[in-house]
């Protein structure tokens, strides 16, 4: 009897550690997420009812993942989840989330994500493509994804691409372009700077000036020290 | 800072993926990229670049420079201030399987206002083939860094030509992409004029550097070199009536931390302080100094 409730105890222990390992594995689920900040006319509507259910977002209103959130033109939202992701949709968009499976969809327009490192990761979905995330900087169209930090896997029509921080994968007519973007790509457009920047920098590349000794931030080559009066 | 390897890493990546994907079409030029206006307006126009594209760079800059110990003899006798600008070119070609080379043109002047007999000019300049496979994996580097320095009035200074090799390792701090860790090593023989100049040089350094914006950045910094000069000098012995030389060993601390903020596309500044304290076997080598540095370099393009 009392080999029995040691035994019970102790499972359910383990097993609660276990769903909690497991939680922190996939990470936290993203079952709603605040608006953090709008620029003209933002919407909130639910998912099944579709367009009429729909009404004006402010900042502090809250969206599940049973409602999408939707962007008139010249007109954007920033939203914020429980695990610190954040979320930048453009103009007009419409755009909406998964709890479980932690994917973002973005349905029309464009969005700018961010996902902490060791949040779990996501997902992306557009009518062009799925994406699988983890730590990650990317800016997102209906058939355009640019990775800015971190590497993102992407499926289009089955077939998978590893797009590495600095490129771009684009659909065209189901044909897939990868090309290398010029460095200026990371930190333009209006979402990057909605908001303020973001919590991690992009993986900028392409300045020589970069790279640096470390010492002092300097090119390589450094000119040796002052030279001591025995060397008059 | 660590930029390069990313460079060279990322098409790798993404032309190893496609390889075997038939329905990647390769990328070609274009002008416009046929994205809608809105689209642009909120993510930028991704311009494609081809990944081993030669990049160059030119920068002048100036350091304004108080230094404890102008002379670098013994202990912090005499103070200066000190006016080096500098003028360099830079090259960088990514090559393919993680290769790059690297290249600067320098032409340096150290002016000083107290000592000013000491002021001194000459070119630099540096030459390396790069190799770092993964980003993840140090990159190691081989090359040369010459320099010829000859004072204002035309004497000679110190020239070198030196063969050159090292290993630099990064580490990401924190998971924030803010803070990174940089452990180097580097090896350097110098083959110089005057000839007692000649030397073997190991650099060890672990630098910790933190950005606290996109512009504004932070460096903690230590390093020790241990310098083996074979050929330091020669005495007359008139027992033996012959000349004797004897092997100079120098060991360098350098202890320093800098702020480094990027103004826009063009300009950055820098502010440091270091103490640097030298201690040799050969009488007269041996020194403390505190270097504060102010800043600024233009880069052209």
């Amino acid at each position: 009897m009392f080999q029995t409730k040691y035994l019970l105890t102790g499972s359910v222990v383990l097993s609660t550690a276990l769903f909690f390992h497991n939680i922190a594995l996939a990470g936290i689920p993203f079952d709603s997420a605040k608006v953090s900040l709008t620029e003209n006319k933002v919407y909130v509507g639910n998912l099944k009812a579709g367009g009429n259910s729909r009404h004006p977002a402010e900042i502090g209103t809250a969206v599940t993942a049973k409602e999408f959130v939707a962007t008139d033109a010249a007109s954007r939202a920033e939203l914020k989840f429980e695990d610190n992701s954040i979320v930048r949709v453009g103009q007009n968009s419409i755009f909406s989330f998964d709890a479980g499976s932690r994917t973002l969809s973005l349905k029309e327009g464009t969005m700018l994500f961010y996902i902490p490192h060791g949040s779990g990761g996501g997902n992306i979905k557009t009518p062009s493509f799925t994406a699988a995330i983890t730590g990650t900087v990317g800016k997102v169209s209906k058939n355009l994804l640019g990775v800015l930090k971190g590497e993102v896997k992407v499926t289009v029509d089955g077939k998978v691409y590893v797009v590495p921080a600095g490129w771009v994968l684009e659909v065209v007519d189901h044909q897939v372009r990868l090309f290398k973007y010029k460095p200026g790509f990371a930190t333009s457009g209006a979402l990057y700077y909605f908001g303020g920047l973001l919590p991690e920098t992009p993986d900028l590349g392409g300045n020589p000036y970069n790279n640096t000794d470390p010492l002092l931030n300097r090119p390589t080559h450094e000119p040796p020290p002052l030279p001591t009066r025995q060397d008059f | 800072m660590f930029c390069i390897p990313a460079l060279l890493i990322s098409p790798l990546t993404a032309s190893a993926q496609s390889r075997d994907r038939t329905t990647v079409i390769e990328a070609s030029n274009r002008s416009d990229s046929g994205l809608p206006a809105g689209v642009i307006e909120d993510l930028g126009e991704p311009q494609e670049t081809n990944p081993y594209a030669p990049k160059f760079s030119l920068n002048a800059g100036t350091q304004l420079q108080f230094v404890s110990n102008a002379l670098q003899e013994g202990h912090n006798g005499s103070a200066d201030f000190l006016f080096v600008p500098t003028l360099n070119i830079s090259a960088v070609q990514p090559l393919p399987a993680g290769f790059s080379l690297d290249a600067i043109a320098q032409l340096d002047m150290v002016i000083y206002s107290r000592y000013s007999s000491l002021n001194f000019w000459g070119p630099s300049g540096s030459a390396h083939v790069n190799w770092q496979y993964k980003s993840w994996l140090p990159k190691v580097y081989f090359g040369t860094e010459p320099y010829d320095y000859q004072g204002f009035d035309g004497t000679n200074v110190t020239a070198a030509s030196t063969i050159t090799t090292g290993i630099v390792q990064n580490f990401e701090l924190g998971g924030d992409g803010r803070t990174q860790l940089t452990l180097a090593y580097k090896f350097s023989e110098y083959y110089a004029h005057p000839s007692y100049d000649n030397r073997s040089a190991n650099l060890a350094s672990v630098t910790i550097n933190h950005n606290f914006t996109s512009a504004l950045s932070a460096q903690a910094f230590y390093s020790y070199q241990y310098s083996y000069y074979n050929n330091a000098q020669q005495t007359f012995d008139f027992s033996t009536f012959s000349f004797n030389s004897y092997h100079r060993q120098d060991s360098r601390n350098i202890a320093g931390v800098s702020l480094v903020n990027r103004f826009n596309k063009n300009l950055t500044g820098n502010l440091s302080a270091a103490w640097v304290g030298n201690n040799s076997t050969a009488s007269g080598f041996s020194y403390q100094n505190i270097i504060v540095s102010l800043g600024v370099n233009w880069q052209f393009f």
